[in-house]
């Protein structure tokens, strides 16, 4: 895997709990904000969890909700808490899109909402996945009005849904997946009225480096402006790359205010989305 | 005594409608070599795949020879050999391998070594009075700009096997410049019938085109506006017929191409998608992605991205685009100035890539690129 920019693989024997993982990342974004504003929260997850369960014994157990849990322990007495899945990678910048346009529509004053995602591998799994390692990871973000930093300027997802098997269309997948961001990256500039060159910093999935060397040279844009230092460190995570990456990349004073950051992913199922913010 | 012609590759691409072409609008007996590998040497079956009839005519000036060009004296048995040595008058060598992805030493067995055994048995010829050779345009390698016919030897390389050894195959041929008159036709990229669509060898861009309808073509190297140079086989070979044999110039070139109204890339790209889409609607609704086009070295990136993921599929895929998209790097236009003047109305009889391209495509789909009969 080192031609894909992973130098190392540590695979822990206790794998980590998921709701662990989760509530540690979204206790921190409500940890300073008036919990009464907080309308909704959405739980997204890529995995097809539901599938692994074996809950013969006791259906209730089918209905025992982790996005209720999150709702109970983060105390956020008026959230409407949904889990959302099966947009694979794409999925928590999806759910940012819907927090975002709820948030445009609605009249209620500093009214907030947390995104959140996560995913846990089971014990066992195969880490190497299509030409990349998997890490678990959870992260979340806290979408509000009128927000001072990372201020959504446009959201684009081009869709191609013959693809939604994806083992019977694996190779169609790979042939397809750099023209489609070609396209999806391109489509979400024009949108957003921005030139690749006004682009500060792209934020990446931490799928490969090798495929963000080939899409830097597809968009015009230099590696140097690509984030790639938790490829090799973390590797891909889901949904949670973007979030991961854009916390050290402000840990490491990377970012500046006004600066436009562009997040890009794929996700099985099959849609290719690009998110542009400005810090 | 009749004009007698001995014709090699005269069931390949261009050489059966060349073929078919001389047993109809000329009297000459025609010596054809076939392969001692390939077809049965039976008249009845190569007139019907030269779609002629199997009339008495046909039956008589029709003479099949078996052998096997990459052999010495062509590997033919010594009465045949004597019996072209002591009759034939003129000589077109048509057979050649056209894949791209040969081992040069394969590539050269063929096209050189073949080539020089049919020169040699020219030079044999007592009666010998022309020689036509079927080369190609792309012998100029990775030469850029205008390509001229008088021009040959160059140090530009090569993008694939087959255009280095048709260039040698010209090069070895200068040797025989004193023993008997020469033509070269240099021919572009053959794409199909231009009045049915027939393909009768699936070549590169066929290829290109079955990757597209599979959804497995991810990009392509070279630029948007670099021109695609395709001809039809039906007006390539009458070309080739009425320049070997009605305005036969010794000792010089042609070049049979398209032209300045060829594709470009981006529009063929566009056109296949939209002929693919005409002739199996069902595949638009996949809404496969055209393929990015990509500079050479964003290319050979992704190629060994895929070698080194081991992906099978998608490696033979890009192989089989590799050892001719390159060549998209090379911008050229191939200058005509001594086809015009031998053939003013050339342009003027040219069917146009654009009227005829959609019926290929969908030749191609209905026999599935040559896998149904």
């Amino acid at each position: 895997m080192s031609d894909f920019g992973f130098k190392n693989c540590y695979i822990q024997e206790k794998i980590a709990k998921s709701t662990d993982l989760l509530l540690e990342s979204a206790k921190e974004v409500v940890s300073e904000i008036d919990r009464n504003n907080v309308s909704r929260i959405f739980l997204y997850s890529g995995i097809n969890s539901y599938l692994e369960k074996d809950n013969k014994e006791n259906a209730l157990e089918l209905f025992q909700y982790p996005v209720a849990e999150l709702r109970h322990t983060l105390e956020l007495p008026k959230a409407n808490s949904l889990a959302i899945s099966q947009q694979g990678c794409s999925g928590l910048l999806s759910a940012i899109d819907i927090a975002y346009h709820l948030l445009e529509s609605s009249d209620v004053e500093n009214e907030s909402m947390v995104c959140a995602t996560v995913d846990v591998l089971p014990a066992g799994t195969k880490r190497e996945i299509m030409y990349n390692v998997m890490s678990d990871a959870a992260a979340s973000v806290l979408i509000t009005k009128n927000s001072e930093k990372n201020r959504i300027v446009h959201f684009h997802q081009q869709i191609l849904p013959y693809y939604w098997d994806t083992p019977l269309h694996e190779n169609e997948l790979l042939a397809s997946y750099f023209p489609m961001a070609q396209r999806a990256i391109e489509s979400a500039l024009s949108g957003a009225g921005l030139k690749i060159s006004d682009i500060k910093w792209v934020v990446p999935h931490n799928v490969s480096l090798r495929s963000w060397e080939i899409l830097a040279k597809l968009v015009h844009i230099p590696m140097e402006k690509i984030w790639t230092n938790n490829i090799a460190r973390i590797g891909h995570t889901v949904s949670s790359d973007h979030i991961i990456n854009l916390v050290d990349m402000e840990k490491e004073g990377a970012l500046k205010k006004g600066d436009y950051l562009l997040l890009f992913t794929f996700g099985f199922g099959a849609s290719w989305s690009c998110l542009i913010l400005q810090h | 005594m009749n004009n007698k012609l001995f014709i090699t590759g005269g069931m390949g691409m261009v050489g059966r409608e060349i073929t078919s072409l001389l047993m109809q609008k000329t009297d000459a007996d025609i010596y054809l070599l076939i392969h001692d590998q390939g077809l049965s040497a039976d008249k009845e079956t190569i007139l019907a795949v030269l779609s002629l009839p199997n009339k008495k005519e046909f039956r008589e000036r029709l003479k099949l020879v078996k052998g096997d060009v990459t052999k010495p004296k062509l590997g033919m048995e010594k009465s045949d050999y004597r019996d072209l040595t002591d009759n034939v008058t003129h000589i077109i060598h048509a057979a050649a391998s056209t894949r791209f992805d040969l081992p040069i030493e394969e590539a050269r067995k063929i096209n050189v070594t073949g080539t020089k055994n049919v020169a040699l048995l020219a030079k044999d010829c007592g009666h010998i009075l022309q020689f036509g050779f079927l080369s190609t345009a792309y012998i100029s390698g990775k030469r850029t700009g205008v390509i001229k016919e008088k021009e040959l030897e160059h140090t530009a390389g090569f993008v694939n096997t087959y255009e280095q050894s048709k260039y040698e195959a010209e090069i070895l041929l200068k040797d025989f410049s004193n023993n008997f008159p020469t033509s070269i036709y240099r021919l572009s990229t053959v794409f199909g019938d231009s009045k049915t669509g027939k393909v009768s060898h699936f070549i590169a861009p066929h290829q290109a085109v079955r990757m597209m309808y599979l959804g497995l073509a991810s990009m392509l190297p070279g630029t948007p506006d670099y021109s695609i140079d395709l001809i039809s086989s039906d007006y390539t070979a009458s070309t080739v017929v009425d320049l070997y044999w009605k305005k036969f110039k010794p000792n010089q070139t042609f070049h049979i191409t398209h032209g300045n109204q060829s594709f470009t890339l981006k529009e063929i790209i566009d056109e296949s998608y939209k002929q693919l889409a005409v002739a199996d609607p069902e595949w638009s609704l996949r809404n496969y992605p055209k393929p990015a086009i990509v500079p050479g070295d964003v290319f050979d990136l992704f190629m060994n991205s895929a070698t080194a993921a081991n992906n099978p599929i998608l490696q033979k895929t890009l192989n089989a685009l590799n050892h001719f998209a390159h060549q998209l790097l090379y911008p050229k236009k191939f200058d005509r100035k001594n086809l015009l003047t031998v053939l003013p109305d050339y342009e003027k009889g040219l069917p146009p890539i654009q009227e005829y391209y959609g019926k290929v495509i969908q030749y191609c789909i209905k026999t599935k690129w040559g896998k149904i009969k």
